[in-house]
Formats: structure tokens, C-alpha cells, sequence
């Protein structure tokens, strides 16, 4: 059982950060080095030049609004090269930086088409994709391209918020099934620090909550990790973010597409809330 | 000669008698709580720390070491301990002139308080900030706030979306703006496509674009806007919350400080500032947003953030007279400008000198505020500016702190320029007597400023009274330096040795840093020998010592005069030659050392040539001397006929100089024996000047002379005949060495008081000076008789010769 629960930890041994040098995914870089650091996995960095760009710029009636100017600007593909060139650059520039500080193994490439799919692509290679929930955009809850990669993944995806670091308060999403076990050992993998992991039982009674209880002490304190234990029924988000606010946690832990949790749930619980996700496949 | 009786060894030393003190040794008396010797001195300085109008401040003005600074500080100290305690001064930040610190006066020992309370309340605001913008109420009416925005803007762009979406358009994000595209399925129309849609198509969807792009912009253009007002509604709802947070904090330290209205003035401005700056005073300690990249752009943005808020509502407590008991007694041994005034400190950081009102540090003068300071007037003069800035501050009765760059407008920079504060404080200079004169002279201010002379006295006279009153001061001394007592022999040797100081035996030396030297090298010698009393063969060996030390090149000239490198005879008899005496002064040790004088004659005009003179090697009061002795020669010896003669005078192997005119009786008696061809006594060594008249006239440093004399003959033996011509005016002067006193006793050396040059060539010739007659002839066979011939015949050859001139011309 050890052996197996090492196996999962081991699981992620190759990092796939999403860069476009926004804030978030500059979040993301942060997180993925601390967690890179943690696992002893590599860090592979990716730019994605966005094709749809490219092609607007070849458009005869291109023109670009400047965001903060308001002025219009003529737009073509040179100078939207040069724009993703120089973007590409820079984020390859803050991965050398930060890998190199921390002594990780690093990759970063660059490809062209439309981002969602070159994500899920390249997330194929590795074993976790962190991005920002959104990019450049500001507003609350999932960008486009999260949303995508949420319900298309098919390995670990993190869906991070700015200022959510490794060590923080965290919950993780027990219900006793596969992904739950391989959920609690990722997060706590994760955890360090003196904080508590809370987790949050998914049992239909109060005996197999009881006996998740077991399983979960029983790697818990083999990790010596502290766990503060609740218990639903069944999953009713509101109660689930309260619980989250409650206990300061900034980052989910959850077993994506299990019975308590489809893709529409855990689409409507991110666009609720201001902590990060890391969806276990 | 017959006429003239030497001095008895009674006369050449006034001993004091050991047994008129009553003591035995000093740890019986008393200490001296009275300045002795300086009653002039001691009512200028009561007048001058008594007195409160303006100007009144002092300038002690004597010799180094004569008790200057101890008297001052000792009446200032008696004087301040009943004074009031005077006010802190503080300077705190000036929210409208940030350059301009503000002064604030405070009781005593309340501007301590003062800063406490502002250092608790910055705590305190800290902690009331946090909670209140921590709380839930702030957050969410902050995020409120933030999200109207946020949600304001999301939503005019997102109603652009839609209506592009029913255009077949989408909005998309590039690297440094916005731009519309036309779609299908989800993804932009590659240009092919686009190309083969109908023209209709494809110019509704340019339509579509340009009037999108026309809306957009609106909205964009009202971003700046929105975020305008969202600062202004942050910044309201910041100061609501900030008094709330601060209201009752503030109000109850108003409160405690109501009857100091600039504190609650400083306290209102406080209030003000924190709450236009509550979000930056709490996020002091969070980490800003760094630059990975950028490590020096971090730093910079640290340096920039490192004058916090916080640090304005501290204190700067300039002066603290928390522990302060009556008004403060400053003696600033490095009056320099800045330390006089006070300075602006300033902190390098990245290159460039930064200060703040923190660094603002006090000097003297603030120091001494309300009370006493006492300032050494050579070394105020000798540090630059220090002069200046001292009367400028007691004549506008204030202390402004500035650098010397900015009082002489050197320096451009911005720096700080603090509120003046008020300036009550007696200064007293101690100083030289030169030193005042030339101030005096040259300094119309000076006068203005210090109207108290102190003078003290180098000197005191010496009585019973005075001599016991010296024993305690000498107690007094003793006790101070922590010395073993002294007996009460030492006690008189001491004495002794002060009268002999000032090289009077009527007198004593008023310069007491002297006698406290000789006081604790004897203690050592006393230490040495094991004894526990200082006694007198200390105080002997202490002398001995200082002497030793300080004799080199006085040996050395003797030495030099015993191998006849000079030539000084001390037997015999010799024309026109006489042994002067002269005193060498080197640093604060002197002696006395024989010249060789000669003079030597011929027919002339009447002129006495003074070589020295000649060769620019003679001082003033030497040719002055010399002119005199041809005054006096025409007086008596050519009032009714011509001065028929040159002579000359020479200060024999001197190669340095010579000043004084203690040497115009020796350089007298070798030009009479000169012109009378009579021999003079070389065992005989003379000192003394002398009028037209004939009267031979005072001079100083007799002791060393004499001394410097015998020890000479000493060395070569004493022969019984060897001695030496005062001035009898000088007797009273004579505090002779113990051996020289000793040798007069055996009859072995002789001192001569000598009133007249009559008497003083009879003692060196042997032969009688001579009195004129009724008809003004003198006696053949004497000194005044064969000068009279000589000159006489002289007179005769020059007729002759000028005869004899006068018919070998055509």
C-alpha cells in the first residue's frame, strides 16, 4: 500500500507550466517551481503563439486598440511576431531565472496554433499542467482556456489564482475512491509547513466517513502531517467554499470527474471562488 | 669697593618656615572652598554669572594654568544648582514644509515623555490600522469597490463581445491591445477564407469592425476614468475607516498634551497624515511586487520606500533634561562649528546622502541652553566658522542649525533647515591676555558680546596669610589627584619653589596647573622612595628631575664654555672686557648663561657703534640700551667739551641675537675700562641696565643669571673672588639655589647690589669711580678721573689732527 501511495508521489515527475508572462501565469511559474522543488520534477515551460493572432494580423482591415491608449493602430503579421517573439522571450527568460535559482532540471519551447490545444498537446508529455485560472483578463473565475483544459485534460491539471503558494492552508476532497486516495496523496505530498491539510470526507454515512478517517490517518500521520477532518453527505458547494474561507485555504485539492464531482461542478465551484484547483486524474 | 658689602645668605632666599603650619601633613587640612589670589578676577566672574542682561558673557582672560576653568565651572556649578531645570526641545516633522523641521519646547523631562508617546502611538496606530483594514467590513467594501470596476468594465466589454459575436466577430487580446476578428467554429477566418466570402459579407463584417472598434475605444477611454474614482472612493472609504481606527488614540494623547498647544497642533497634522496615508502606513511591512528580472529595479523600490510614513510622527529629542537637576554646566573641549551649533547628519543609501529631521543632532550650545558654557577662545578661533557662529547665535539669542555650506551659501542641495530655537546661555572664553587685547582690538563685535573681563593674576603676594591659605589650596590639590599627603617641609619647600617660579620672593605664583605638576611628580618620586608621605626631599627630587630633563642644551653650552669653544675667562683681570649675563629661554624652562662683552676705542665723532646692531642682530630694547650709554657718556664726561671718540661693543661669539637691555651696565663698565684702560675683573659676571644717569636699573630672570654664573665658576672651582653685580633693585627678587647660598656662606662666591655705575666699577676695577670736584674735575687716580683724561686727550689729538688737516689743504 506504502509502495503504491510512494508510486503515486512519484507520479509527477515532469511540471508543464503555461506561460504568456501574464500575472497569472507568472503565478503559476512561482507555484510550479516551488512544487517542481518539492517533487523533484522537471519543469517544462511552454509559450504558445496564438495562431488566431497571427491571423487577424494578415486581415487588410486589422487594427489594434490599444489598452491603455485607446488608439488605434494598424495591425500585420511582422509586428504580431515580433509582439509574441518578444512575450516568448521574456517568459523563457523568468522560467531560466527561477528554475536556475532553484536548481531544477528546466525545458521551455515555443509552438504556434490555437492555445487550448497546444496545452492539452503538451500537457499529454507530462505529468501536471499548471496555468493561471485566467490570463490577461482580470475577471473573476475561469479564462477560456482553463475552462478547456478543465474538462479536456487528461492528466493532473492546477488552475492557480495569484498569491497561492505551496504551505498555505490547503483542502483536499476525499470521497474514498481512486482519484480521492491518489488526491490525498498528492496534497499530502504538497503540504508542508506547520498549517493543517483539511480534508473533507465525501461519505454517505457517518460510518464511511469513520472509516475514511482510518484510511486518511493512516497516511497522514505516516507523512506527519497535521489533518483537520469534516464530513459531507454530499457535496454541496456553498458549504464547500464557506469550509474553504473558513479554514484560510487557498488551494482545492479534488478528484476531477468522479461521482460527487463532473466537470459542470467543478466548472461552477472555480468560477465561485478565488482559490486555485488541482484537478487528480 | 670698600662701599659695597655683599649680600648675606639671608638675603638671597626668603625660606618659608615650616614651623608657622600648624599641621603636620595635608590630609589635616581642610579643602579650599575659596579662590586664592584672584580677588580681581573672582568679583568680575560673580558680576559676570550674576548679571542677566544681554552680552554679559565673560572672557576669562591669563596665563595658561592659573585656574581659570576651575574657578568658572566652580561658580557656574554653585549657580546652577539653584537655577531651574531649563526646557527639552525636541524637533518633530513639519507635514507642510517637510524641509522645515519644527521645534517644539517642553518642560523638562516631558520631552521624553513626549517621545514615548509618540513611538507608543505609532504601535498603537499600527495595530488599530490592521485591524480596521483587515477587517471584514473594509475588505469587502473595498473589494466592493474594486469589483464595481472591475465589473463595470467587464461588462462594457463583454456587451462589445456580444455584439460582435451577432456580427460573426470575436474580441481578442494581442500583446498590447485589442483587436476584432471575424470567426467561424471558434477560430479566426485564415485571410483565404476571408478572401472568398461575398463582397457584401465581407464589407459588413469591416462595417461591423470599425463600428466595434468605435465603441471600444469609448469604453477604454473611460477606464482611466473608472480607476480614478475608484482611487477617490478608496481613499474616502481609507479615511473613514482611519478615523475610526485613530479617532479615540489620537483624542486622548490631544488630551494629555492640551496645555502645550504645538503638541496638539503636531498631533492634529499627525491625524491628518495618517489618515491621507493609512493604506501605505500598514503595508510598510509587506513585501512589494518584485521584478524577478529586475533585482536592482527591487532595490531601488525599497530605497525609495525606506523613508517610511512611520518614521515622520517620531521624535527627535534634541535636548533631555529628564535627569537634569538645576541648569546645565557644559565645557566643549572641540568647539568646531558642528559641534558648537549642532549638524544635519545625513545616511549614504545607493550613492546619495539622504537625512531627515531625525538627524538632526544638538551641539554645545543647545546643551548649555539655559545654562552655562564654557569654550577655550584660542581653539574657537582656530576652527573655522566656530567664531562666527557663536556670536551670531548670542546676538540674535538663537541657534539655527545649518552646515558651514549653507551659512556661507556654498551648497545648494536640498537639506534641512530647522526651526531656530531660542538661545539663554552665558558663554565664557578662557583665553590668553593677548588674545583679548587683539579680539578687543580687532572685533568691534566682541566687545558687544563679552563685557565681563576676568582678569586673572599671574601672581600673588606672599604673607603668613597668603602662605598658610597656599598650604590648603595646596591640600586641596592634593586631595583632587588622589595624592599621599604632604608633610608640611613639603608643603614650604613648595611654596619655595612657587615664589621662585615667578622669580619674586614677595610673590607667589598665582599659576597653580604648575605647582599641581610638581605635586604629582613628587608624589611619584615620594612613591619610588616608599614613603607614604610626600616630604621634602621629593618636592628636591622632582625639581631635580624636571630640570634634568629639560638641560640638555644647557650643559651643553657649559660644556662648550669649559673646553673654551667659548670664551668666558672667570680669573684674571682683562681691558675692555666684562662677563654679562643672559637668560635662554626653552619652552617653559630657562637658565642663565655668561657672554663675553668687549668694547674697544679710537678717535671719533662720539658714537658708540653697537655691532649687533650693525648686523641686524640686535633687538630694539638692546640699541635702546646702547644709545643710553652714549647719553650718558656725553652727559658726564663731554658737557664742556666734544665727545671725541667711536667705540665700540660687541656680544662676543653670539650667533642669534641679542634683546634685552639687561646687559647696558656690562656693556658700560667695558667701555669705561675701554677708554680708562683700566682692567676689569673677569671673576666677576654683571647683569643690570642703566639709565643716563648712571643708575643701574632692574632686570629679570636674576636667579637664572646668577646661577647660570656660579655653576661655571663650580665647575672650574671656586676661587673665593667670583661673583656677580646685581641690580639692588633685584634683591627682592633672589631665590637662589641652595648650593649657590651655601657657597656665599664659606665666603666663596659673592653677590653685589649695585645701586650705581660708580659702584659697580669700583667692585669690578678695584679702583674708586671718583667724584667730581667743585670745578667738575675728577681725581686723577680714578676710574671717572682716567675716563676723563683719556677723553680729554682724545679731544686734544683730534684738534691737532684736525689742524693739521686744515693747513695741508690748498
Amino acid at each position: 500500500m506504502i509502495n503504491k501511495e510512494k508510486d503515486q508521489d512519484q507520479a509527477i515527475q515532469r511540471i508543464l507550466v503555461a506561460l504568456d508572462t501574464s500575472p497569472h501565469s507568472m503565478a503559476a511559474l512561482e507555484f510550479g517551481t516551488e512544487l517542481a522543488t518539492k517533487l523533484n520534477a522537471e519543469l517544462v515551460g511552454i509559450f504558445v503563439e496564438d495562431i488566431n493572432l497571427l491571423r487577424v494580423a494578415d486581415l487588410p482591415f486589422a487594427q489594434e486598440i490599444g489598452y491603455y491608449s485607446a488608439n488605434l493602430r494598424q495591425l500585420d503579421t511582422p509586428l504580431v511576431s515580433l509582439q509574441l517573439r518578444t512575450l516568448a522571450r521574456s517568459a523563457e527568460r523568468a522560467l531560466a531565472l527561477v528554475a536556475e535559482r532553484a536548481q531544477l532540471r528546466w525545458s521551455f519551447r515555443t509552438v504556434r496554433g490555437v492555445i487550448p490545444t497546444e496545452l492539452l498537446t503538451a500537457a499529454l508529455e507530462t505529468d501536471l499542467i499548471i496555468l493561471g485560472k485566467s490570463g490577461w483578463s482580470k475577471r473573476k473565475g475561469l479564462g477560456s482556456t482553463a475552462q478547456v483544459v478543465l474538462v479536456e485534460a487528461k492528466r493532473q491539471a492546477l488552475l492557480l489564482e495569484p498569491g497561492v503558494q505551496l504551505g498555505r492552508p490547503a483542502m483536499v476532497v476525499y470521497d474514498g475512491s481512486k482519484l480521492g486516495k491518489k488526491a490525498l496523496s498528492i496534497a499530502l505530498a504538497m503540504q508542508i509547513g506547520d498549517n493543517p491539510l483539511t480534508v473533507l470526507f465525501l461519505a454517505e454515512t457517518s460510518e464511511e466517513a469513520q472509516i475514511f478517517q482510518s484510511e486518511v490517518h493512516a497516511r497522514s500521520s505516516e507523512k506527519g502531517v497535521r489533518i483537520e477532518y469534516h464530513w459531507m453527505s454530499e457535496l454541496d458547494q456553498a458549504s464547500l467554499l464557506n469550509l474553504a474561507s473558513s479554514r484560510m485555504c487557498r488551494m482545492l485539492i479534488l478528484p476531477a470527474k468522479t461521482e460527487y464531482l463532473a466537470n459542470d461542478k467543478i466548472l461552477t465551484l472555480l468560477n465561485n471562488t478565488d482559490c486555485g484547483a488541482l484537478l487528480v486524474r | 669697593m670698600a662701599n659695597i658689602k655683599p649680600l648675606k645668605p639671608h638675603e638671597l632666599f626668603q625660606r618659608c618656615n615650616p614651623e608657622q603650619f600648624s599641621f603636620e601633613t595635608t590630609d589635616d587640612l581642610e579643602d579650599l572652598d575659596e579662590i586664592i589670589g584672584q580677588p580681581r578676577a573672582v568679583e568680575a566672574v560673580r558680576f559676570g554669572t550674576s548679571i542677566e542682561q544681554k552680552g554679559y558673557n565673560i572672557f576669562a582672560l591669563g596665563p595658561p594654568g592659573s585656574g581659570k576653568h576651575s574657578m568658572l565651572r566652580q561658580f557656574f556649578i554653585q549657580k546652577a544648582v539653584t537655577a531651574p531645570v531649563p526646557s527639552d526641545w525636541c524637533y518633530v516633522y513639519n507635514f507642510e514644509q517637510d524641509h522645515k523641521p519644527r521645534a517644539i519646547q517642553l518642560p523638562p523631562g516631558k520631552g521624553s515623555e513626549f517621545k514615548q508617546d509618540m513611538e507608543l502611538l505609532v504601535e498603537e496606530l499600527r495595530t488599530s490600522l490592521s485591524t480596521a483594514f483587515e477587517s471584514d467590513e473594509y475588505r469587502s467594501r473595498r473589494q466592493l469597490l474594486e469589483e464595481e470596476l472591475q465589473e463595470q468594465q467587464e461588462k462594457s466589454l463583454e456587451e462589445i463581445q456580444e455584439r460582435a459575436q451577432q456580427s460573426d466577430l470575436s474580441l481578442l487580446r494581442t500583446p498590447s491591445g485589442l483587436v476584432f476578428a471575424p470567426v467561424r467554429d471558434g477560430e479566426v477566418l485564415p485571410p483565404e477564407e476571408f478572401q472568398k466570402l461575398p463582397t457584401e459579407e465581407r464589407e459588413r463584417l469591416e462595417k461591423s469592425v470599425v463600428n466595434l472598434q468605435e465603441e471600444l475605444r469609448k469604453v477604454l477611454q473611460r477606464v482611466p476614468t473608472w480607476k480614478r474614482e475608484l482611487q477617490k472612493n478608496v481613499r474616502d472609504l481609507n479615511r473613514e475607516i482611519t478615523d475610526i481606527a485613530i479617532g479615540d488614540l489620537m483624542e486622548e494623547l490631544r488630551q494629555k498634551y492640551t496645555e502645550f498647544p504645538p503638541i496638539v497642533e503636531h498631533l492634529n497634522a499627525v491625524q491628518k497624515d495618517v489618515k491621507e496615508n493609512a493604506q501605505e502606513f500598514i503595508s510598510q511591512d509587506e513585501s512589494p511586487e518584485e521584478d524577478l528580472e529586475n533585482p536592482l529595479a527591487n532595490l531601488m523600490t525599497r530605497v525609495r520606500q525606506r523613508p517610511s510614513i512611520v518614521s515622520r510622527y517620531q521624535v527627535n529629542l534634541l535636548v533631555d533634561h529628564q535627569a537634569s537637576e538645576g541648569a546645565p554646566v557644559i565645557y566643549e573641549d572641540n568647539p568646531t562649528y558642528l559641534n558648537l551649533v549642532g549638524r544635519v547628519e545625513h545616511i549614504a543609501q545607493m550613492g546619495a546622502l539622504i537625512t531627515n529631521f531625525m538627524q538632526i543632532k544638538c551641539g554645545a550650545l543647545l546643551q548649555a541652553n539655559g545654562g552655562y558654557l564654557i569654550l577655550d577662545a584660542r581653539k574657537i578661533l582656530t576652527e573655522p566658522y566656530a567664531y562666527e557662529a557663536l556670536k551670531r547665535s548670542l546676538k540674535s539669542r538663537q541657534v539655527r542649525i545649518e552646515s558651514p555650506g549653507q551659512m556661507l551659501s556654498l551648497v545648494s542641495t536640498i537639506s534641512l533647515d530647522p526651526e531656530p530655537i531660542p538661545l539663554d546661555v552665558k558663554v565664557a572664553l578662557l583665553g590668553e591676555r593677548m588674545v583679548y587685547y587683539l579680539l578687543t582690538q580687532q572685533d568691534p563685535e566682541f566687545s558687544e558680546l563679552f563685557k565681563v573681563q576676568a582678569d586673572f593674576e599671574d601672581l600673588m603676594a606672599r604673607s603668613p596669610e597668603t602662605q598658610k591659605l597656599y598650604a590648603r589650596l595646596i591640600a586641596t590639590l592634593a586631595h583632587k589627584d588622589g595624592l599621599k599627603p604632604f608633610s608640611r617641609g613639603a608643603v614650604a619647600c613648595l611654596i619655595d619653589r612657587s615664589a621662585r617660579i615667578v622669580g619674586d620672593s614677595e610673590k607667589l605664583s598665582a599659576q597653580i596647573e604648575e605647582i599641581s605638576s610638581l605635586m604629582r611628580e613628587a608624589d611619584y618620586w615620594a612613591g619610588e622612595s616608599g614613603n607614604n608621605v610626600v616630604n621634602t626631599k621629593d618636592i628636591k627630587n622632582a625639581i631635580d628631575a624636571q630640570s634634568y630633563r629639560a638641560n640638555r642644551l644647557q650643559e651643553r653650552l657649559r660644556e662648550n664654555i669649559l673646553r673654551e669653544t667659548i670664551l668666558i675667562a672667570t680669573k684674571g683681570s682683562q681691558v675692555g672686557q666684562v662677563n654679562g649675563l643672559s637668560v635662554l629661554q626653552l619652552g617653559n624652562y630657562s637658565f642663565g648663561s655668561p657672554s663675553r662683552i668687549t668694547a674697544s676705542i679710537r678717535m671719533g665723532k662720539g658714537e658708540v657703534v653697537n655691532i649687533e646692531r650693525e648686523v641686524d642682530m640686535s633687538g630694539p630694547i638692546h640699541s635702546k640700551g646702547v644709545l643710553i650709554l652714549s647719553g650718558f657718556l656725553g652727559a658726564r664726561y663731554a658737557s664742556n667739551q666734544p665727545l671725541s671718540l667711536s667705540a665700540s661693543l660687541v656680544f662676543e661669539q653670539s650667533y642669534s641675537g641679542v634683546e634685552g637691555d639687561s646687559a647696558s651696565s656690562t656693556e658700560l663698565y667695558a667701555l669705561l675700562s675701554a677708554i680708562a684702560n683700566v682692567p676689569i675683573k673677569q671673576s666677576l659676571a654683571v647683569t643690570g641696565s642703566v639709565n643716563q644717569h648712571g643708575q643701574v636699573q632692574a632686570i629679570g630672570g636674576v636667579n637664572e643669571k646668577i646661577e647660570g654664573f656660579f655653576d661655571l665658576c663650580k665647575e672650574r672651582g671656586l676661587t673665593g673672588d667670583q661673583g656677580v653685580l646685581i641690580p639692588n633693585s633685584n634683591v627682592k627678587h633672589l631665590m637662589l639655589r641652595q648650593d649657590v647660598i651655601e657657597a656665599v656662606e664659606t665666603g666663596q662666591f659673592y653677590i653685589y647690589p649695585i645701586e650705581t655705575i660708580d659702584q659697580g666699577i669700583e667692585v669690578l676695577t678695584g679702583i674708586p669711580a671718583g667724584f667730581p670736584d667743585d670745578k667738575g674735575i675728577y681725581p686723577e687716580d680714578t676710574v671717572n678721573g682716567m675716563v676723563h683724561a683719556r677723553l680729554t686727550e682724545l679731544v686734544e689729538k683730534r684738534r691737532e689732527f684736525s689742524k693739521e688737516t686744515r693747513e695741508g689743504e690748498p
